[in-house]
């Protein structure tokens, strides 16, 4: 729970993935590309992001 | 013999002299007159008028020649030999004129020539010099009569220094010359010395001259200037193929730009490869690193979510699967896209740069085997400095080459001289042993000392000195002219040659002692009646050393003028100025 809320941090805007997961990776948010994965996929269940063409944009309420 | 001086100055006394030993006395008897700058009593003069009529050259206003006795003739009458006769000489006018017998004199030089005649004064010296000293034509560096007689009667003060010296600024190669002659050397080997003297000095400047005319400063000796000429050519021969083998190309400068850009651009390609090839590898790595969930697990996950927060469960399963796989599909997609499109930038970049490269060497060789036109021009500027310099150092090497090889002429010439002057020495050794008998004779009758005249034959010339125990005063020294002109006069008389009189001034007796003047005195009397030729001598009376003289020696009895301060007209020319 705690990753998720460090991961919507970085994304002030839209990103994708390639820069989202450089700098989750450069500020340790998470500690492996499968666990990246999973925080996404945990946020998206969450409702709290989504995919926006090939970005992932958090969804404003 | 010099029978007699006249002038046709009114108050000039006429002298008349003996055939053996003569005094002109000069009485003073006022300290005015022996400190007098004027003329005196004219005892020097009467010399001068004996020079001046047989040829001597006085500047005027100098001498005889001053305005107080302008308008003047002066007239000695002499016997050459078996010819008398009077010359007479105005110290203004040219020439000299002859009365008496001249037929035979003058005859010698022009046959139409009798009775009275007039003749230049070169061609009455020539013919004093001729009759008197047997001298011939007239050639360089040889013994004049003026010269010689310098020597028989010398003139104060300067003949008054030393035997061999006659007057002033006299020159090396007269000195050796006269003295020689009168001595019975050879002279002529003294004018070869001169000769080559000359020669040695014609040389030098000519040496001078010619390095001094060289555009850079001469410099040193041969062989520097050949190593100099070495290097020089060796340049030059590199430079002369340089410009053989040189082909210009008219776009020299514009192809070395083009090389430069192709350079640049070159740098960059590889460059912007470098980097991509970096995030080639990053992306290769990621690909194989990045392991990705499987579906099971985002099954899982959802469930767990579900279960701990049913509220906030935003998705349906299906959405959350088809989410995840497009995630990870859209991933690797994306990371394979890019790796190939990386790829694909590289092998571009490469073949460009290959073909950059292969156009970039096609010009360096261009430029290789070429140049510009500027550099051409350039090298063959210098190739003509540098031959110029090189004919420079050739003429140079020549000219010192050809200076040593005179100047080794010359050596050896003086050597080759030097050894016949020596071979001479031996041949001539009866004449002058009689010169040098008598010098050492006379000398020891004056002073009881053992004295020669040494004749040296030296690498430049003859040497000539009076050695003796006994040296230093200024009496010694003018007793050593006195000895030695004694000798000479002696022996040219003796052979029946020579102008038959021997003259001296007062001036040889200063600073001799008493003894010694009556001893000189006696020796000139007696000298002058056994060899055959005339003395005079001018004395202050005050300096006649009366005690010493034998008592049957006549001195009173020979003098044949006196001179005195007593009048107003006591003097030579009866007027003082």
């Amino acid at each position: 729970m705690g990753q998720g809320a460090a991961f919507l941090e970085l994304l002030d805007e839209p990103r994708d993935l390639t820069t989202l997961w450089r700098q989750a990776r450069l500020r340790s948010t998470v500690r492996s590309f499968e666990q990246f994965i999973l925080v996404i996929d945990f946020l998206y269940i969450l409702g709290m992001i989504d995919r926006h063409d090939s970005r992932i944009a958090r969804v404003t309420a | 013999m010099i029978h007699g001086v006249t002038s046709t100055f009114d108050s000039f006394k006429p002298v008349v002299f003996d055939e053996h030993f003569n005094v002109v006395l000069a009485e003073r008897t006022t300290e005015a007159t022996r400190t007098d700058t004027r003329n005196g009593l004219g005892k020097s003069l009467l010399i001068d008028v004996i020079h001046y009529c047989l040829g001597a050259g006085f500047e005027p206003g100098r001498s005889v020649r001053v305005p107080a006795l302008a308008g003047s003739t002066f007239t000695i009458d002499i016997s050459l030999g078996s010819t008398r006769l009077r010359a007479s000489r105005h110290v203004e006018e040219r020439g000299v004129k002859l009365s008496g017998d001249v037929g035979d004199l003058a005859s010698r030089i022009d046959p139409d020539l009798h009775g009275d005649a007039t003749l230049s004064v070169p061609a009455w010296t020539r013919i004093l010099g001729e009759v008197a000293f047997g001298l011939e034509e007239k050639q360089d560096f040889a013994p004049t009569f003026r010269s010689l007689i310098s020597y028989l009667a010398r003139r104060s003060p300067d003949g008054y220094l030393s035997p061999f010296h006659a007057w002033r600024s006299q020159l090396t190669w007269q000195r050796q010359v006269n003295v020689a002659f009168l001595v019975g050397l050879d002279w002529t080997v003294a004018s070869e010395w001169q000769r080559i003297r000359e020669r040695k000095k014609a040389l030098d400047q000519l040496h001078k001259a010619a390095s001094g005319g060289m555009l850079s400063a001469f410099s040193g000796d041969v062989g520097q200037l050949e190593a100099e000429k070495m290097t020089l050519e060796s340049e030059i021969h590199r430079l002369a193929a340089a410009l053989d083998g040189f082909r210009v190309h008219e776009e020299y400068e514009e192809l070395q730009d083009a090389a430069n850009v192709l350079t640049a651009d070159i740098t960059t390609l590889v460059n912007q490869n470098v980097s991509d090839r970096r995030l080639l590898d990053l992306y290769r790595t990621n690909l194989q690193e990045e392991t990705v969930p499987d579906v099971d697990r985002v099954i899982d996950l959802y469930r767990s979510a579900r279960a701990a927060f049913p509220d906030l469960i935003a998705r349906r399963l299906e959405e959350v699967e088809t989410f995840h796989e497009q995630l990870v599909a859209n991933r690797r997609q994306f990371l394979q896209s890019e790796v190939a499109r990386l790829r694909n930038d590289v092998d571009v970049r490469e073949r460009r740069v290959q073909a950059l490269d292969e156009r970039r060497g096609e010009i360096m060789r261009i430029l290789s085997t070429h140049g510009a036109l500027g550099s051409y021009l350039q090298m063959q500027e210098r190739l003509v400095g540098l031959a110029s310099r090189a004919k420079e150092v050739d003429q140079q090497i020549q000219a010192l080459r050809g200076f040593k090889a005179d100047r080794s002429n010359l050596r050896v010439e003086q050597e080759i001289l030097y050894q016949d002057a020596e071979a001479g020495m031996s041949e001539s050794y009866e004449e002058r042993q009689r010169v040098v008998s008598l010098v050492a004779d006379h000398m020891r009758a004056l002073y009881g000392v053992v004295a020669k005249l040494v004749i040296e034959v030296t690498e430049s010339g003859f040497k000539f000195d009076i050695e003796t125990e006994r040296s230093g005063s200024q009496g010694v020294e003018r007793m050593k002219i006195f000895v030695f002109d004694l000798a000479v006069a002696s022996v040219w008389a003796e052979r029946g040659l020579g102008p038959g009189f021997l003259v001296h001034d007062s001036t040889l007796f200063d600073g001799v002692d008493e003894r010694q003047k009556a001893v000189a005195l006696e020796l000139a009397a007696a000298a002058s009646k056994n060899y055959g030729f005339q003395y005079i001598c001018t004395l202050n009376s005050d300096e006649v050393p009366r005690s010493d003289l034998s008592e049957d020696f006549p001195f009173d009895e020979m003098v044949r003028l006196t001179l005195t301060d007593r009048t107003e007209d006591g003097s030579l020319f009866g007027v003082r100025f």
